[in-house]
């Protein structure tokens, strides 16, 4: 029996210790480390924070209510509330009933529907007048898109232009009703710029995008900022299991500067901001995994939220451009008496190559029918980017039309038919 | 003879069976005692559902423990060898150990199964829990059954071959999924390509842990008879080492002192006196480490789940048994006193037992960082993962408990099988505590602290082995403090919450009970509006549809119907939300109508059969005795104040559908004791209906009114623990609110009051809604804004619409003098 190394000595005495010890000794250092780390991002966190409080931005409940309250006194809400109950009571009876004629039971031909609509439609300006009345004063009248829809295709099929604009400024447009704008001739040389102004003049996508990312700030603020102290709501107060103790200042850190940084970002809705936008992410997922103290919680992750709100963002502002290149090409037509032969040639109507590209990247699928009766201009399909991500160079506009590619029903909503 | 009659086992086996049954007495007793303890606690709340795994879990355990006490207990105390001494054959012992051990098992399960039952009764929700008929069925019983009889068998076996219990327990471990693999091999030649039955699968796993059953328990009989057969001896079992009774003894240099320090040689002692057993726990804990680290890989948890879970447990038992293995497990007990003889300080002693366990736990935090930190990916986005400290604190957790239980309980096998049931039921338990009773973090730390600080204490009488009685008053101290610190403060607040006096209470339910039964209080129903439906393949559709659109009005009788529409009708009506407020949109749009078009008689007289219904209505639910009723009468006479006090109304004030509508909206006498009687009588009622254990609906609505909403700052459990109080409290502020405004008083002071009550405190008053802001004549511009505000009470009692409606009396009395 020889000596093992199972065997007590003097020399080994310190390995014995350091298998004993050092591994406890190292946490203990992690963890000391991960303190000062937390109480450095605590007092990062204050700083932004006591920025934010002295530019005026709500930090905390009591702020947020007072912001509310100021961009909505209650004398204020009260008179919209008023108009928005009589819109309710007629909406509630003509829109279900406009909804009933679409449903799949329904066995009226479009003729048929099409005179009980403008039935419905008329009784229903006719019963709204009062409110219409009222809320011009207000400077706010909107009336169910369902209706609306209704009643632009009405103008249109009669000729009557200026109504039909008029309805678009108060609903929008969107795939119902921009192909009356579209297919339809009734329209004068004068109207499609008009039109166009129209359809840019919407709301911004990126301005949209930035208020709500405003909000989410806020809103994380109040429900974790204070919460050493704060009673909220049962819906707020009953908080995660992992965060049962609030939330660690480095992930508070870590959340307000990624928030900061997609607020920062100028070009969201471009295929450049998902990059971006990426990129943002990264860096606050390799900032999260060095962290001691805080679980990583995947519901604080404003990652997914803010890929769809870029998403819409990145939608709305292609759809806005489609339309409005379709009716550029419109305009060409009604200006030269032919169809233009490329995109290019909508320079004659002012539009630059940014205005008919897929937000910065390809340029949209153009194409004239053979019998040159009409023209179709597409985009890629949304329904792809599900799939894909946004910022993946797999993004492109189809070569093939999209009829001869996807079924109808989607096919409809990536071209239109300009005639 | 007599004797030889009436007991039919000869003496000295029954004097064996007394000392087997009183040896496996203890573990059964702990068992059920904590299995008792986890049905009490658990069934005060819905979230946790371990208690429902008792059935499954406690005699599975017992199965586990019963062969290492009855065995392995045995060989540790040299006992068994003096059952060889005894005139008894072996085949005698083992079966006697085997039928002890077996009744014992019986007895567990019909226990544990009136355990699970007890605790259904006190309040858990599901009754029957995990094996209930419709969760699992007989065949599923029977498996279960059979897998502990299996264990029991195992048990047996391992301790016999094994000479270390502690190994034995381990390998147990493996052994024990063994009949799940076998059935797993045998479905395929059962099924035929399809999926089995959940009886089906029962019946293929109980017939392959029969097979198992008798394996194990003839090898088990065989190792038996084998250990207690005569032993042979050493030369001739190895006859090629005779010399060795020949050599000399060995004179090699061994240091008299091999290491400088105490602390160094227990440390030697704990990693080299049993370095099978610890090397099989660090390899648990690794595994376990491992798995809970790619448990947040949906990847791999989607096809692996199974095997992680199972790692994962692993860990979990491993992390456990190096806390028993600190005062248990390989004669520690004595070896301590060998110190304690030799005046070792109990703290050395006792860190030099605690560092390798430590150690262990320590180096499973930092793999899981490291992995955590390396592994870490885009898969992992959208997903809760602990932190370092949250991993670190859980294993520390069970490992403290572990280790105070393993001091605690002597016997190896008995701790080894109650320190990780004891484990998981404090965490469970913590958890529980976070979850429902805001346990502050502080609480929790002491709570990790206090078995170790325990240990420590009762370190000096463990060596010395004067310990038993003072270590169970400490393990008593222990347990009260482990289940008591958690949910102190919250207890404490909930106990010092509020209350009205008993003289209060007593007097309120007097003039309650003297208050008189309204009628049967009428309900709002759909008008003649309707809802267009177009039919399948309808022919007639077009002509219908245009039918539909000429019966269209914005009459009362198209929004709702409620019968009786007289002034003077007695018979109470109850509020419908949607109803009431449909009516409000449409006498609000008859309203805009009247306001374009002023002249125009038809819209005057629509404008006055929708003032005329309101005023019917806010009359009717004056008599309801509901507090919510009276919410919505006071909702119904601020749009009629609001509408009649509008100077376009001025030249219409003369006609009979505004006088009705002046006369009902000026009553304020009525009204304050309409409102009065409503939140007594609501009072009244949520009182007897607490009294009956209602349903967790009804539980928060009084009178209407729906408790949670307006206390909705409170959590859950806080809410219903003193949701008899804060009612009460808000009863009582409401009765005199009613008082002080009633005598004209400012109300500010009592509205402050109800905003404290039902707010919270981050909402400053001014903010609220008994706020003046809230409260303002701005209101009437448009009322049925306050229809959303439901959730506060009272909020426009006093407000100044009713001197706005007391005056339009007066102007209009004036006025017709």
């Amino acid at each position: 029996m020889g000596p093992t190394p199972l065997k007590p000595s003097r020399h080994r005495e310190r390995i014995y210790l350091a298998i004993a010890i050092l591994p406890m000794v190292l946490v203990i250092i992690t963890l000391v480390g991960g303190v000062v780390r937390e109480l450095a991002c605590a007092a990062e966190v204050d700083k932004i924070v006591e920025e934010l409080r002295n530019a005026g931005e709500p930090t905390d409940f009591q702020s947020s209510q007072l912001e509310e309250r100021r961009k909505f006194p209650v004398s204020e809400v009260v008179k919209r509330v008023q108009t928005s109950n009589a819109i309710e009571h007629l909406e509630q009876r003509y829109a279900n009933f406009l909804h009933s004629l679409e449903s799949e039971s329904c066995s009226l031909d479009d003729e048929a529907k099409m005179r009980i609509k403008k039935e419905v439609v008329t009784r229903y300006f006719d019963d709204a007048r009062p409110i219409i009345a009222r809320s011009q004063d207000l400077g706010h009248f909107g009336g169910s898109t369902k209706i609306m829809e209704s009643a632009i295709a009405i103008a249109v099929q009669t000729g009557d232009r200026e109504r039909a604009m008029e309805f678009l400024k108060r609903v929008g447009f969107n795939q119902e009703t921009q192909k009356w704008f579209v297919n339809e001739k009734i329209w004068a040389d004068e109207d499609l710029p008009q039109l166009r102004k129209l359809v840019n003049a919407g709301p911004s996508a990126t301005q949209e995008c930035r208020e709500q990312l405003r909000l989410w700030r806020t809103n994380f603020l109040v429900a974790n900022y204070p919460a050493r102290a704060v009673r909220l709501p049962n819906w707020q107060y009953r908080r995660n299991f992992s965060e049962a103790f609030g939330l660690a200042p480095s992930l508070m850190l870590s959340q307000l500067k990624f928030l900061d940084g997609a607020t920062k970002l100028t070009n969201i809705g471009t295929v450049r901001g998902m990059e971006s936008l990426k990129a943002l992410e990264d860096t606050q997922e390799a900032s999260l995994v060095s962290v001691p103290f805080a679980s990583h919680l995947g519901q604080m992750n404003y990652g997914i939220h803010l890929w769809h709100l870029a998403e819409r963002c990145f939608k709305s502002d292609m759809t806005k451009r489609h339309f409005s290149t379709a009716i550029a090409i419109k305009q060409f037509k009604y200006q030269e008496g032919r169809w233009p032969n490329s995109l290019d040639e909508l320079t004659k109507v002012g539009l630059t190559s940014a205005d008919w590209k897929i937000v910065g990247e390809q340029d949209f699928g153009y194409e004239i029918q053979t019998d040159r009766s009409e023209a179709i201009l597409w985009t890629g399909g949304f329904e792809r980017l599900e799939k894909i991500r946004w910022h993946d160079k797999a993004f492109r506009t189809p070569t093939q039309l999209p009829s001869e590619v996807y079924p109808p029903n989607i096919a409809e909503n990536l071209q239109i038919v300009i005639r | 003879m007599s004797q030889v009659a009436i007991h039919p086992l000869p003496y000295p086996i029954r004097g064996l069976v007394w000392k087997e049954a009183r040896q496996i007495f203890p573990l059964i007793a702990m068992l059920l005692g904590i299995a008792v303890l986890m049905a009490i606690l658990e069934s005060a709340s819905t979230n946790v559902q371990t208690r429902l795994y008792i059935p499954i879990a406690i005699p599975a355990l017992y199965a586990v423990g019963v062969g290492a006490i009855l065995v392995g207990h045995e060989k540790e105390t040299r006992t068994m060898q003096w059952y060889s001494s005894l005139p008894i054959a072996p085949s005698q012992i083992v079966m006697m150990k085997y039928i002890v051990a077996l009744l014992g098992l019986v007895l567990i399960w019909v226990l544990s199964l009136l355990i699970q039952q007890l605790s259904s009764w006190l309040g858990a929700t599901e009754v029957g829990g995990m094996l209930s008929p419709g969760k699992m069925g007989l065949a599923g019983l029977v498996s279960w059954f059979l897998h502990s009889v299996f264990l029991m068998c195992c048990s047996f076996f391992l301790t016999w071959w094994l000479k270390n219990t502690f190994a034995a327990l381990i390998a147990l471990i493996p052994i024990a999924a063994l009949p799940y693999l076998a059935s797993q091999l045998i479905f395929p030649l059962f099924n035929g390509g399809r999926d089995l039955l959940l009886e089906e699968s029962a019946a293929v796993l109980s017939l392959s842990t029969l097979v198992g059953i008798v394996v194990f328990a003839a090898m088990g009989y065989r190792a038996a008879l084998h250990h207690l057969s005569p032993a042979q001896g050493e030369v001739s079992r190895d006859s090629a080492k005779w010399l060795i009774a020949l050599r000399p003894a060995a004179t090699g240099a061994i240091s008299e002192s091999p290491f400088r320090w105490t602390l160094s040689s227990l440390v030697w002692q704990s990693i080299h006196h049993n370095p099978f057993v610890l090397s099989l726990l660090s390899l648990f804990m690794v595994v376990g480490t491992l798995c809970s680290v790619f448990f947040y890989f949906e990847m791999i948890t989607a096809n692996l789940q199974g095997i992680l879970n199972l790692g994962i447990l692993g860990g979990f038992l491993g992390c456990s048994w190096l806390g028993v293995l600190v005062f248990n497990g390989d004669g520690s007990a004595a070896r301590m006193r060998f110190l304690a003889d030799r005046g070792v300080s109990p703290t050395i002693a006792w860190l030099g037992r605690q560092l390798i366990g430590l150690s262990l736990i320590a180096f499973s935090i930092l793999l899981y960082t490291a992995c955590t930190y390396w592994l870490w990916n885009e898969s992992l986005v959208g997903t809760t993962a602990l932190s370092m400290l949250t991993f670190g604190l859980l294993l520390f957790a069970v490992y403290s408990i572990s280790q105070w239980v393993s001091q605690t309980i002597r016997i190896l096998a008995a701790s080894a099988v109650v320190a990780p049931l004891v484990s998981v039921s404090f965490l469970v338990w913590f958890g529980a505590s976070i979850e429902n009773a805001e346990a502050r973090w502080w609480a929790l730390a002491i709570c990790l602290i206090l078995p170790m600080f325990a240990t420590w204490a009762m370190m000096r009488r463990y060596m010395d082995n004067h310990y038993r009685r003072h270590i169970w008053m400490m393990g008593l101290i222990v347990v009260v403090l482990l289940y008591a610190l958690p949910i102190l403060p919250y207890t404490i607040e909930v106990w010092t919450w509020p209350k009205i006096s008993k003289e209060t209470r007593t007097q309120l339910m007097a003039e309650a009970m003297r208050l008189p039964e309204p009628p049967t209080a009428q309900k709002f129903t759909y008008g003649t509006g309707g809802v267009f439906d177009p039919g399948f393949d309808n022919p007639n559709i077009e002509s219908e549809a245009f039918a539909w659109l000429q019966k269209q009005g914005d009459l009362p009788e198209n929004v709702f119907s409620f019968g009786d529409t007289n002034i003077d009708s007695q018979t109470p009506l109850e509020n419908d939300r949607y109803l009431f407020w449909f009516g409000l949109r449409a006498a609000e749009y008859a309203r805009l109508k009247l306001q374009s078009n002023p002249q125009d008689a038809e819209t005057l007289n629509l404008f006055g059969q929708w003032i005329r219904i309101y005023a019917v209505i806010a009359k009717r639910m004056r008599l309801a005795d509901r507090w919510i009723d009276q919410e919505g009468a006071d909702t119904a006479e601020i749009w009629l104040t609001a509408v009649l006090s509008d100077p376009q109304m001025k030249e219409h004030l003369d006609r009979d559908f505004a006088k009705v509508a002046i006369e009902v909206i000026a009553d304020q006498k009525t009204r304050n004791e309409s409102r009065r009687q409503a939140v007594l009588a609501s009072w009244r009622e949520h009182v007897a209906l607490q009294d009956r254990q209602p349903d967790i609906q009804d539980r928060y609505s009084m009178g209407g009114l729906d408790l949670s909403r307006i206390f909705e700052f409170h959590s859950e459990p806080k809410l219903s623990a003193t949701l008899n109080h804060s009612r009460d409290a808000l009863v009582v502020l409401a009765l005199r609110y009613l008082e002080i405004g009633s005598s004209g008083q400012d109300t500010e002071a009592i509205r402050r009051e109800m905003h404290n009550l039902v707010r919270s405190p981050e909402i400053p008053f001014e903010l609220g809604p008994y706020s003046d802001e809230e409260r303002s004549t701005a209101s009437l511009d448009h009322p049925t804004y306050f229809h959303t505000r439901y959730e506060v009470p009272a909020s426009q009692w006093f407000a100044p619409w009713e001197t706005v409606a007391a005056q339009l009396k007066f102007s209009n009395v004036i006025g017709e003098n």
